[in-house]
């Protein structure tokens, strides 16, 4: 079995096959494939004509054992197919057309008069003669490149130009892996057969329609997926090893995919790659896996990470899940979720039920312990951490309200103050009270909630981001409690407060969370200025994530004085710019957008490099795209999360020496797989671009240009 | 002590189920905005969703009316099952046909508004969509009146079982009975006075709606000159109803009236399926969301150099060699059912079939079979695409070989069959120069004629391509649907300097308030706007052929600029100062402001298909909506509340299943006055509130 070759046959004889397709599990018709089309084509432009197929009402199904193998002539098949056809206007409108037959309302497929060819990397397309061997575009891109359509790309691999067909039924899994291990693994499994599922282009809700008259070669063909594991790992830490090696090798009727990991996570990714190295045959109705690969791969960044703020807008748990989908299909390992700022509190807490109470935009609009226990399994299952920010002492603020009437006092102040240009960066306003000590044991509650329902916490992001201290300096209740602690009121006496702050919150949940310290990460901020960081932040405690842009000089100073950091610079990874500004006319203020090239090429070893000489890869722990939600909610969230998202794994899962260019090819294809899974992610391309590698690039004109030549 | 009270009370029930709890605050009507506010036990709790439907002179519709509106500061509930039409007046039964047809999606949209209504069925309105033996109307002269026994003989105890369609998943029809809103009967009557189904440019879209409660019986009475009128109509009418979240009903408000017409007569979208397919229901969705803000041209850009995705009975070789795949073309059955959907939707179709430039998918064939080449510059003789053209694939109609225009005809004649349009948009963009000049047949076709290769011979050239080709279609015309189709013709100087101005529109698609815009009126052209700096859609993301350059140098149009494009602004500051008077006509007696159809917003798809449409439209579109069917002066006089409206409008787009890009944090719309920018606030300190 390899590529479908051009069958020879005589001229005027026809193979005909019948099939029948299912539609959504209910509706049964007749399918008719035959070597219609090219009837009156000359013999050399006669495409292979596998697939003209003609779809019939049900009451053509009788007719189907009939059909089947038989060789009839070209007039035979006219008739037939007029006899089938009956009072259809359109099967009958298309009779007298040499370019195909098709009747009935669903399905509708003319035959295709292209095919495709692997050369030097790129799939070139061409008029399908029958003759030149040329194959399916999907096939083609499977084994094209060195990479075929792997995405994120490995480090090494070695892919066979050949493939074999199978059927997802047929794919079964011998685990060789430790007990602890093992429940994980089969929903890994599950997750990976479901992954197959979906390349099947009538792919609906869990299923597909896996029903044609397929060789026997392909219908008996078995998978097996052999997967050892040593480690019992079933967290991911920032020392977790995600390498993965994957050998897959076809003898007879059997293929067998080899995954050996050192743990759980590593042979997670090994599966991921595996769906990646398998497409759907387009002719045959069969899936087809590559023959033989050998892949050897391992991140080259530990932190992978995407924001989701589901504050300023809420986004549903179905919306999470599928975000989640996505970030593994991309070896992505750590969703970072900002839940709450000032403009809500969707979070609800055993123990502390006003927050939500208060806080959350609509009684519907909450995330219940459950669901969170729920969102935590289901990221872990995927290779990923959630790391869950509870941003403070600044956007807090719905939610906090209910202190006072409550006989807490003010928790937060300066809470929707007005006018809030003021007080705060957006509207609308609030910060923790840090003269109120009550403030504290609200803190602590929290942090002893997320703590149970993130279990086990590896690291913890206490946010940290745009304290306005005008605020906290125009509260009387504030500026007296500083007074009477004989502070002044400037800047530093602030920043000394915040720093005392920060360093109570890291207290607090280290207590609840049993007294293991927890990695904790804060936004670049004030505080981790240079003349502050050391002052009020351990190095050994926290990561720093920065989120100005790539140029900013902090960078060297914070890698200087050996902090580890995270690279968010929002002039390359923040996925909401370039959109409207949502207080006034005009774009917002990290505008313009910015497209996957530059998500691509956005490297923090480059970064680290520029500023200071040396890459530092011991301290960047890697990266992390952002979506803030003021103009996103899930009604629109896919396409500014993706495909651009993929290209920051890229650059975090491979760290490739080259920009875009050359991963333009199997970025595309990427994009389709993840449209195909059910993502709505935006194109990047007309599909021709697709259809036609390399040929949508701009060079310098080479010839000189008519002048006005445009009118 | 009482504090304590009540928080005990809401850490218990908490426990027990949290989200039946009521929410703690209140919304009050300040300012024509709306005020979140913590309740105070003694006052009475009013809903974001009653207040947003009453608050303000406009409530929130969207487009804004331009006739009276007056609208009470009261809501009354109702269960749509309680909801019939009870006259249909019309004085034709294809007017009637519709006008049923318009009510049952009508009914639809509300049990949309649930918020328990399943996501993913939120479907385009087909056959399968709607049962035909729908509760609405089988009841139609009905037994409630009279009825004793209420529960038993509601239909939908019956109909339950065998509900079909969206009906299935509607949470309104599994609810328990609620005695506060099934009480309340809500009935519909429409009065239509014209027979015309047939929707023209002149078609009078106006329509008069008054809402009454008396007691338990609320009345929507519709009256209208056209079907078009009445379903707009609908469309007001379902912007006075909300979810009530505390009866977990619909609310409407308790008495209204408005007085409503569009200032402008074409209200257009274009989509391009040319450099991306979308399939069918995608094309559905849109319509619907088109009919949710009242537009009423679909600009259909169907093929481009990309892709040929018409399938043509007449010549079945441009969609084989021109589509996608087989899976993405659009069959004459879709193309039939398309054009009725939007039809209902109060919506005409205008198929595009670009030329001479945009050519090259589906047209390879010719040599193939004899007829020569009828397209040029598609890159195969060695010529990279950006010496041929503005973007890949390249490919220009050839203009000197007459089997180009023989197809043309075939490809009319096929078009006019499926589409039966009011006109037809025959391109006329980005014709380059540059492939001509790089063409040898072009060369020796000029050399033979004695003529030059300068760019004046190209001009006459692509004046011969225009010439034949509007004959093509004239013809065609008149053999398939016996009259002249109107023909549109993007702006260039060709346009300006080589069409008649009685024969075609002119889409204008310069930057705003440039100068070449008012030669065109100065000409006595008829125009559509289409600004491409203000109401262009797709410039909002990274260039797609290989090279990181923006596409769009400006910064991206947001819902503000698409709604602060005034394109009567725009002539009386290019110095047609007349546009916005009745007073001192043109030289031909026309005023401008008569020249002015009205506008169009484009999406170009080579970064978009199916995934991206909704986010870049909407509510993007919906602002130009609003400039198109109102025409606000601006700045706004009082109180400016396109922006809050926008929000709820937005919000209503997502109930029904549009993927609309949010303009805010929800917070800005539970205050509506919190969100606002420096400018804004400086306005507002110096400016008296009135």
């Amino acid at each position: 079995m390899t590529t479908p070759q051009h069958h020879a046959r005589a001229p005027h004889r026809m193979r005909l096959r019948v099939s029948s397709m299912v539609f959504g599990g209910a509706v049964s018709m007749a399918t008719l494939v035959l070597l219609y089309q090219g009837l009156s084509l000359p013999p050399d432009t006669r495409p292979p004509g596998e697939q003209l197929i003609v779809s019939l009402e049900s009451r053509l199904q009788r007719l189907e054992s009939d059909l089947q193998a038989k060789q009839l002539t070209i007039t035979e098949i006219k008739n037939l197919v007029r006899q089938l056809a009956g009072s259809n206007s359109r099967a009958n409108s298309l009779l007298g057309s040499q370019y195909g037959v098709l009747t009935a309302s669903k399905f509708v497929r003319l035959p295709s008069p292209w095919g495709y060819r692997c050369e030097s990397g790129r799939c070139i397309k061409e008029v399908n003669d029958g003759i030149a061997g040329l194959v399916t575009l999907n096939q083609c891109k499977l084994t094209c490149g060195p990479f075929g359509v792997l995405w994120p790309q490995p480090q090494t691999a070695k892919l066979g130009t050949d493939v074999v067909e199978f059927l997802p039924t047929n794919v079964f899994l011998t685990p060789l892996i430790t007990e602890e291990v093992l429940p994980l693994l089969r929903e890994a499994f599950d997750i990976f057969k479901g992954n197959l599922e979906k390349h099947h282009p009538h792919y609906s809700s869990g299923s597909a329609p896996w029903s044609s008259h397929w060789s026997p070669s392909s219908a008996v063909h078995g998978v097996e997926v052999k997967v050892q594991v040593q480690g019992v790992e079933t967290f991911l830490t920032l020392h977790t090893n995600e390498s993965y090696e994957l050998h897959i090798h076809t003898d007879g009727d059997k293929t067998t995919a080899t995954i050996i990991a050192p743990n759980f996570f590593g042979a997670r990714h090994a599966l991921e790659t595996l769906t990646q190295l398998v497409e759907y045959h387009e002719n045959r109705g069969t899936l087809m896996i590559v023959r033989t690969a050998s892949v050897y791969d391992a991140p080259a960044f530990k932190y992978r990470g995407l924001l989701l703020d589901t504050s300023r807008n809420f986004f549903s748990v179905a919306a999470i899940e599928r975000t989640l989908d996505t970030m593994a299909a991309n070896k992505l390992n750590t969703f970072h979720w900002h839940i709450t700022d000032t403009h809500s509190f969707p979070l609800y807490l055993e123990s502390l039920p006003n927050m939500a109470f208060y806080g959350a935009y609509t009684p519907s609009q909450i995330y219940h312990p459950h669901e969170v226990r729920h969102l935590v399994q289901y990221a872990r299952v995927r290779g990923i951490r959630i790391v869950p920010e509870l941003d403070a002492p600044a956007h807090v603020g719905n939610g906090w309200q209910w202190g006072e009437t409550h006989g807490l006092g003010k928790l937060a102040v300066c809470v929707n103050k007005e006018p809030w240009l003021s007080y705060c960066f957006q509207p609308p306003c609030g910060q923790l009270n840090l003269a109120n000590p009550n403030m504290y044991t609200v803190m602590a509650k929290i942090y002893k909630e997320l703590a149970q329902v993130f279990s086990p916490v590896d690291l913890f992001h206490f946010g940290g981001d745009e304290v306005n201290l005008n605020c906290w300096n125009t509260t009387e209740e504030i500026t007296s409690w500083m007074t009477a602690n004989n502070n002044s009121l400037d800047v530093d006496a602030y920043y000394d407060q915040w720093g005392v702050f920060q360093e109570k919150a890291y207290q607090l949940l280290t207590t609840v969370n049993k007294a293991v310290q927890v990695t904790g990460i804060l936004w670049s901020s004030g505080l981790t200025g240079k003349e502050r960081v050391e002052r009020y932040l351990s190095n050994s405690k926290y990561i720093i994530q920065i989120w100005t842009k790539g140029s900013d000089p902090v960078i060297a100073e914070l890698l200087r004085k050996n902090y580890r950091v995270i690279f968010s610079n929002y002039d390359s990874w923040y996925l909401a710019c370039g959109a409207a500004d949502w207080m006034s006319k005009g774009n917002n203020w990290c505008s313009p957008y910015q497209g996957w090239h530059v998500m691509y090429d956005n490297s923090p070893h480059d970064i680290a490099r520029n500023l200071t000489g040396s890459p530092h890869s011991d301290l960047v722990l890697g990266g992390e795209a952002a979506l803030w939600s003021e103009q996103i909610d899930e009604a629109s969230m896919d396409a500014k999360l993706w495909p651009r998202g993929a290209a920051l794994a890229e650059r975090l899962w491979t760290n490739p020496r080259t920009n875009w260019q050359p991963a333009e090819t199997r970025f595309i294809h990427h994009r389709q797989r993840l449209v195909k899974r059910g993502v709505q992610a935006d194109r990047i391309q007309p599909e021709w671009c697709y259809q036609n590698d390399g040929a949508c690039r701009r060079q310098q004109p080479l010839l000189p240009v008519l002048e006005n030549c445009l009118p | 002590m009482r504090v304590l009270v009540v928080t005990t009370l809401v850490v218990a029930a908490a426990a027990e189920n949290f989200y039946r709890l009521p929410s703690p605050y209140t919304y009050s009507c300040k300012e024509s905005r709306c005020v979140k506010e913590e309740r105070s036990h003694a006052r009475e709790q009013r809903s974001l969703e009653q207040c947003q439907l009453t608050c303000g002179k406009y409530g929130s519709l969207w487009p804004q009316p331009t006739g009276d509106v007056q609208l009470s500061p009261e809501t009354v509930h109702f269960t749509p099952r309680n909801m019939k039409v009870t006259k249909i007046a019309a004085s034709g039964q294809k007017v009637s046909e519709m006008l049923e047809e318009a009510t049952r999606y009508f009914t639809r949209n509300l049990h949309f508004l649930h918020p328990e209504f399943p996501e993913e069925e939120k479907k385009p309105f087909t056959e399968q969509e709607h049962p035909v033996d729908n509760y609405l109307f089988n009841n139609q002269y009905d037994k409630f009146d009279q009825q004793q026994n209420f529960d038993e003989q509601r239909p939908n105890f019956v109909k339950r079982k065998s509900a079909k369609g969206y009906m299935k998943y509607s949470p309104f029809l599994k609810e328990r009975n609620n005695p506060i809103t099934d009480r309340q009967n809500f009935n519909i009557e429409i009065t239509v006075t014209s027979p015309d189904e047939k929707f023209t440019i002149n078609t009078d879209e106006s329509y008069n709606l008054v809402v009454q409660t008396v007691d338990d019986q609320t009345t929507a009475t519709i009256l209208a000159t056209t079907y078009y009128g009445a379903r707009h109509a609908l469309e007001s009418l379902s912007q006075l109803i909300a979810y009530d979240d505390t009866n977990e009903s619909l609310q409407i408000v308790k008495t209204a009236k408005i007085q409503d017409e569009p200032k402008f007569k074409y209200r257009g979208f274009m989509l391009d399926t040319g450099r991306n397919f979308y399939p069918k229901e995608d094309l559905m969705r849109l319509m619907d969301a088109m009919s949710y803000n009242k537009m009423n041209y679909f600009h259909w850009h169907i093929t481009d150099a990309a892709s040929f995705p018409l399938y043509s009975n007449r010549r079945p070789e441009m969609a084989y060699y021109g589509s996608y795949s087989p899976r993405k073309v659009y069959y004459p059955e879709d193309i039939t059912e398309i054009v009725q959907y939007a039809k209902l939707r109060g919506i005409s179709v205008i198929p595009e079939l670009d030329g001479p430039a945009h050519t090259s998918a589906g047209w390879q064939w010719g040599e193939k079979e004899g007829k020569g080449n009828l397209v040029l510059c598609t890159g195969k003789q060695d010529e990279p695409w950006f010496n041929l053209g503005k973007e890949p694939p390249s490919g220009q109609l050839n203009p000197v070989n007459p089997e180009v225009y023989n197809v043309l005809g075939e490809l009319y004649s096929d078009m006019l069959q499926y589409f039966d349009p009011e006109m037809v948009h025959m391109g006329g963009d980005d014709v380059s120069f540059k492939c001509w000049q790089n063409s040898v047949e072009i060369s020796e076709h000029l050399a033979a004629n004695g003529r030059e290769s300068t760019s004046r011979e190209y001009f006459e050239l692509w004046n011969t391509y225009q010439n034949k080709a509007f004959s093509q279609l004239q013809e065609a015309a008149g053999q398939l649907v016996g009259r002249k189709v109107t023909p549109i013709i993007h702006s260039s100087s060709f346009a300006r300097n080589y069409v008649d101005k009685n024969s075609y529109i002119i889409q204008v698609n310069e930057d705003v308030n440039s100068t070449e815009i008012a030669e065109y009126i100065k000409q006595d052209f008829k125009v559509i706007f289409s600004n491409q700096d203000q109401w262009r859609l797709d410039c909002s993301t990274s260039t797609w052929f290989g090279d990181k350059a923006k596409n769009c140098a400006r910064e991206i149009p947001t819902w503000q600029h698409f709604y602060e494009n005034s394109p009567l602004d725009m002539l009386y500051n290019l110095g047609l100062t007349n546009a916005r008077t009745d007073a001192g006509q043109q030289a031909s007696g026309v005023n401008p402001r008569d020249l002015v159809l009205g506008g169009e917003a484009t999406l170009w798809s080579s970064e978009t298909d199916g995934n991206g449409l909704q986010a870049k439209t909407w509510p993007r579109v919906s602002a130009m909506a609003e400039r198109l069917w109102t025409d606000p002066i601006l700045p706004v006089q009082g109180h400016d509340t396109a922006q809050k409206r926008l929000n709820t409008h937005r919000q209503r787009m997502v109930f029904r299943g549009i993927h609309a890009d949010p303009i805010q944090p929800e917070y800005c719309m539970h205050d509506e006055s919190a969100c606002y920018s420096q400018e804004q606030y400086l306005a507002r300190s110096t400016i008296p509130a009135q």
